[in-house]
Parts: C-alpha cells; structure tokens; sequence
C-alpha cells in the first residue's frame, strides 16, 4: 500500500482549503453576469488532485452557489449546475491523463504557445457544455411552467446564447492567462507528486 | 499527416464556435420572431383604435351637434319659461347616457356627475317654471360631462396601445410606507392608479373643479385627510396635488404620493 508522507498530506488539504475558499469567495461575491472563476478551479482540481476530488469540488461550489448567489437562488437549475461543474472538474483530471498518454509524442504540441492554446480551448469547451447543461435545467424550468418542451428547449437555448459568449470568452481567457503561471507555481510550493507534474509542465 | 492531438483541440475549437453561432442564429431567429409578433399586434392596436376613433368621433360629433341646436334655440328663446325646452334637454341627456354606457360604468366619477345632473334635471323638470339661468346650468353641466366622457373615452382607446411605468407611495400618518411600482395604460388617472393598488373609499365633490374625487380611506386607513403630491423630478420636491386625483394624468416614469395628515 501506498502511503503518502504527512507534509505532502497537509498540504493537499491545506491547498485544496485555500481553493474552495477561494473559489467560494468569488463565486458568491457581486460580479459581472456569467464572468466566474469556478470552473477553472475545478478544472485545476480535477488536474492536479484528480478526477474524484474535481468532481466534488465543482459540485459543492455548485450547491453552495445553488443558495447563496448574488443572483438569487438556483432553484430547479441546481442540479444541473451541479452536473455541469462536477463535469468540469472530471475533465481536469482526465487532461492529465491525456497530457500524461500523449508526453514525447509530439514535441510540437509541447511547446508552451501550443499549451497555452489546448487550456484555453479546453476552458471554452467546458464551459461551452457547462452552459449546454444548465440551459437544459431552464428549459426544463420552461416545460414544468407549461411550455411546449421544443419550444422550451429552442427559447432556453436562444436567450441563452448571449450569456454563454460571455461566459466562454471570459473562460478562454481565464484558462489561457492564469493556468499555465497557476500550476507552475504548484510545482514550486510542492504540492502533489511534483515530479509528475513538472513533468507535464 | 495532422497529429491527432491537434486534430482533436481544432475540433473541440470549431465545435465551440459553431456552437456559439447556432446559438446566435436561434437567438436572432426567435427575436426577429418577437419583434414580428409584436409589430402585428400593434398594427392590429392601431387598427382597433382607427375604428375605435371613428366611432367615437362620429358619437362626438352627432352630440355635439344636437347640443349646439339646443343651445341655440335656448339662446334665441324668448319668454320667461324656458320649461319648453326641456323634452329636448331630457332626449339630449338619454343620448349621452346611450353613446357613453361603457365610460360611464369605468369611471365612476364621471357615473356620479351623470348622475348628480339628472337629479339636478328632476327637480328642475318638475317645476312649472324653469328660469333662463336654471336651464342654462343644466346646459353647462351637461357640456362639461360630455367634454370629460368623450375626452376620457379617447384617452382609454390611445391607453391600450402602450403601458407607461408610474410609482406610487402611501404614506399612513403612524410612519409605515409602502411603495408600489405599476405599469398602467396610457391616459391612466391618479384616482384609477390608487383604486389598483389599494382598497379605496373616497366622496364626490360637485363643487370641486377639475376632479370631484375627495379619497376618504386608503386600505381603510381613515385617521385623518389623505392628499396627495407629485414627485417634481427638475426641481426634486414633492409638489401639492393641484387638482382632483381623478383629474390628474399619469406620465411615464412619474412618482406620486398619497400623504395621511392629521
């Protein structure tokens, strides 16, 4: 069996802590619509302590989020929320697994520019089916309220095209600028297998 | 050959992006929906309201004109009894009951002038004598209701047409305020705004002129007079309400106040 020393331990907690906090603060925190920082934390979770923990991680910011918003309670969108964060956070630690599969078999696709461009693409991507997922919780808002379900599902997604551009422009953004610098600097605090890490990054 | 990993990034981007696009061409489809929607039910607004403005004027018009005969032969009257003319005062005011039923059951003090002047008509038509001046009274009384319902009728018809956001804040003389924000027709009075919001007792004024409505009690809160003011937005005051609440016309975005004093 494995056993991981207790310095490493500690700080897996203590850095996970410093992230939910984190992530907590800005989620419910007064901001600009669909403009948030939760799912790149997720998505970093899932990369750098795994899929499981990312999982979890996006869905209890969700749920918390879920009541404590600035715009209000969640409502029947909550679970969907929920399911679309905790998704985010699974393909963090899936993107290490492919980082991981993929490592020496493309020197091109290892340069940082070409890294830069895969998070940003991943970070839209998911976000892109983050608001997929949650626009199917307001159509089904929608159909409870009486709506016919096509047209339902064709309104949710209409209006909400709008938010999601924001919403995946400002997560291209985010991934591209602050992923690289983030997990860098993971590295050099220790965190989790470093040498694993450093060998991604 | 293009690498799989690249391969797979360009595609997860192109997916993105048409994503997006469908997204915004559904959105562009269904407002150019709403938008076509909305032209066609104010086009069929504005239809109603040319054939409502027509049958209103026609209304207007045929009144008016049998107003104008009967002022002018109590003008060229000569005599001392003018109580001959009151067959055509009594038809005249059957005929504005006819035309204008609908406004008189929606505005209840208009309903009250109706109907003050034809117990003032009563009296008067019961006497073997009926003065110049008395006659002449029941004419004044009945141009100006007739003004006020085919002014009011018009207004109700152009009021269908758009809806204008008021406030409106009630003020009880023990400190408690509640605020409403309402949208409303255009051509809405004071009066109508506060029947909307509150439970309302109020008594007719005769000789209050414009506006006969004096309110009582607002969600039956009576201890003390109610008045109202009007929030003057270039100079930032409260202004006294200068006429009868149910001679005051809304404006879009105007904040009004009914104030209980003691």
């Amino acid at each position: 069996m494995h056993m991981q020393p207790p310095t490493r331990n500690s700080r897996r907690v203590a850095v996970l802590g410093v992230f939910t906090a984190l992530c907590l603060a800005m989620q419910l925190s007064p901001r600009l619509p669909n403009v948030e920082f939760t799912s790149f934390f997720a998505f970093v979770v899932g990369f750098v302590f795994g899929s499981f923990l990312g999982v979890w991680f996006g869905g209890f910011v969700m749920f918390v989020n879920g009541f404590l918003s600035p715009w209000g309670f969640a409502g029947v969108n909550m679970p969907f929320q929920i399911a679309g964060m905790a998704l985010v956070g699974l393909s963090g630690g899936f993107y290490r697994r492919f980082l991981h599969n993929e490592k020496n078999t493309n020197q091109e696709a290892d340069q940082p520019s070409a890294k830069f461009y895969e998070v940003a693409v991943l970070g839209a991507f998911f976000t892109m089916v983050y608001d997929v997922i949650t626009n199917l919780g307001v159509a089904f808002s929608y159909i409870i309220a009486g709506m016919q379900p096509s047209l339902a599902i064709m309104t949710a997604f209409a209006y909400g095209t709008p938010f999601s551009l924001i919403h995946v422009s400002s997560s291209f953004a985010v991934f591209a600028v602050i992923f690289l610098p983030l997990i860098r600097a993971l590295n050099n605090v220790m965190v989790v297998e470093k040498s694993w890490l450093k060998r991604e990054f | 050959m293009v690498e799989k990993r690249i391969l797979v990034f360009t595609t997860l981007s192109m997916l993105v992006l048409l994503s997006i696009s469908a997204g915004s061409a559904a959105y562009y489809y269904m407002e150019q929906n709403r938008y076509a929607e909305q032209l066609q039910e104010k086009q069929q607004l504005l239809t109603m309201l040319t054939e409502n403005y027509d049958v209103a004027v026609s209304k207007r018009n045929l009144l008016g004109g049998d107003y104008s005969l009967l002022f002018g032969e109590y003008q060229r009257f000569v005599g001392e009894n003018y109580s001959a003319l009151i067959g055509e005062y009594d038809v005249l005011l059957l005929n504005l009951r006819g035309n204008y039923t609908s406004a008189l059951n929606a505005f209840p003090e208009l309903n009250e002038s109706y109907n003050l002047l034809l117990s003032e008509f009563q009296l008067i038509s019961q006497k073997g004598t009926v003065t110049k001046a008395e006659f002449g009274s029941l004419l004044d009384g009945f141009y100006r209701l007739f003004t006020s319902l085919a002014m009011r009728e018009l207004d109700s018809y152009t009021g269908e047409l758009n809806l204008i956001d008021v406030r409106l804040s009630i003020n009880y003389s023990n400190s408690s305020t509640e605020w409403h924000n309402v949208s409303v027709s255009l051509g809405t009075t004071l009066f109508e705004l506060t029947r909307e919001v509150a439970e309302v007792e109020y008594s007719y004024d005769p000789t209050m002129e414009p506006g006969h409505i004096l309110v009582s009690s607002i969600n039956n809160y009576a201890d003390g007079f109610w008045v109202w003011y009007y929030w003057d937005t270039a100079a930032s005051v409260w202004v006294f309400g200068p006429v009868g609440c149910d001679a005051w016309i809304l404006r879009n975005n105007g904040v009004y106040n009914w104030t209980c004093i003691k």
